[in-house]
């Protein structure tokens, strides 16, 4: 398995304009799946996650010479993909004219519907769990279970304190906790 | 997967498979890198278009702004110098027409009491006026007449003179005198002035003569 490029020499190589196409590359080697999958399972179906992705990723090109190095590059990406799902999902909204719990009904039923699901019922029902969270709570869900990210890290992705990230954590383990017993 | 003993506080979610349940195409990722470098090249593109290769003065867009803005400015000023500075009650010139009516047709329609006012009414003046034109036709009768050549002649020397002469007494006098150069020299000088003088010792000469 080759070694993954350090975060450092890809910004290193995009500030360089001889580079910088190499640098985008080694950047979409790293990084295209871990942004796909969270985009993924924010709005459930591929061809929404295919077209964010891609919007995300020339977002990326066009702001990272803009970047700056305090911050951790996955995070930053991270943070554009969060803003562009929360973006889709309210767009649906409004052209639905739909409340968010609407929007919820409907991704589940993508997710019924779904050709690239291949979760056992316990996954499916993880999943129609997550579904009826509020986006934020979702999305820290998402972030720790799935990616086994760290506090400090979300934050920086969201925006929030850690403290509060912790809060809405738990709560949402809980209500799917909650969800899963209702179902068995 | 790295830390997940938060896991063991809740027994429900442990059971669940923590693996990635959704999958994508056969080959998805293989060419995902591939389309997001040709969507980055087209919106490189697409912005490029935007100017189409033209270029603009240096600081153009700069400049732009308070180009615009002055612009603006002009226009405005331009737009209140064309209106009308003074303002009319509402539905004034609707009224207009038919107070203009009501104070000329209408009013003498209605009342019959025009009122003529005679600039020159005085009596003095006319008769005034009357002698003015009197004298002034009188005047040119009797210039018409002082110039009139018949007047002249009447009032003539040669006239008074010839005029106590008796008739045959001139016819005489010509048949006698008168020969076909006097009648050419008559006709050459017709028009000129006579020369009373020499007319006058003439005739004198020849009363002389005949008594």
């Amino acid at each position: 398995m080759p070694t993954e490029v350090d975060d450092a020499e890809i910004l290193s190589k995009f500030q360089d304009e001889k580079t910088r196409n190499e640098a985008f590359n080694l950047l979409l080697k790293k990084y295209q799946q871990k942004i796909y999958w969270h985009i993924r399972r924010m709005v459930i179906d591929h061809d929404d996650a295919d077209d964010l992705v891609q919007d995300v990723f020339i977002k990326v090109w066009k702001n990272l010479a803009g970047f700056r190095s305090d911050a951790r590059l996955y995070t930053w990406m991270y943070r554009i993909a969060t803003n562009e799902c929360i973006t889709f999902l309210n767009k649906k909204k409004q052209k639905n004219n739909v409340s968010l719990d609407d929007v919820a009904y409907e991704l589940a039923d993508t997710l019924a519907g779904s050709d690239y699901f291949n979760g056992d019922a316990a996954q499916r029902k993880l999943q129609e769990a997550l579904l009826t969270l509020p986006e934020k709570q979702k999305l820290v869900f998402n972030m720790k279970y799935y990616d086994d990210m760290k506090y400090e890290e979300i934050s920086h992705v969201l925006g929030t304190s850690v403290g509060a990230l912790k809060a809405s954590f738990h709560l949402a383990v809980k209500k799917i906790e909650a969800y899963l017993l209702s179902k068995d | 997967m790295e830390n997940k003993d938060w896991l063991n506080d809740y027994k429900l979610l442990k059971q669940v498979s923590d693996a990635n349940p959704f999958t994508v195409p056969a080959g998805y990722f293989d060419n995902l890198e591939e389309r997001i470098v040709s969507g980055k090249n087209l919106e490189e593109l697409k912005n490029n278009g935007l100017t189409g290769g033209f270029t603009v003065p240096g600081n153009y867009f700069e400049e732009l702004t308070a180009n615009i803005q002055s612009r603006l400015t002009i226009e405005e000023v331009v737009n209140k110098k064309d209106a009308k500075h003074f303002t009319v009650p509402q539905g004034y010139f609707n009224q207009l027409n038919k107070s203009i009516v009501d104070k000329t047709v209408n009013s003498r329609n209605a009342s019959g009491n025009g009122m003529v006012i005679r600039l020159f009414a005085s009596a003095a003046f006319k008769y005034a006026t009357a002698a003015c034109f009197a004298l002034v036709l009188g005047g040119g009768i009797l210039l018409n007449e002082l110039t009139d050549p018949a007047y002249i002649h009447k009032n003539s020397f040669l006239h008074k003179q010839l005029s106590n002469v008796p008739i045959d007494d001139i016819k005489n006098y010509l048949q006698l005198n008168v020969d076909a150069g006097d009648t050419q020299q008559t006709v050459l000088t017709e028009g000129s002035p006579v020369d009373d003088t020499n007319l006058k010792n003439a005739l004198q000469n020849y009363v002389d003569s005949v008594q």
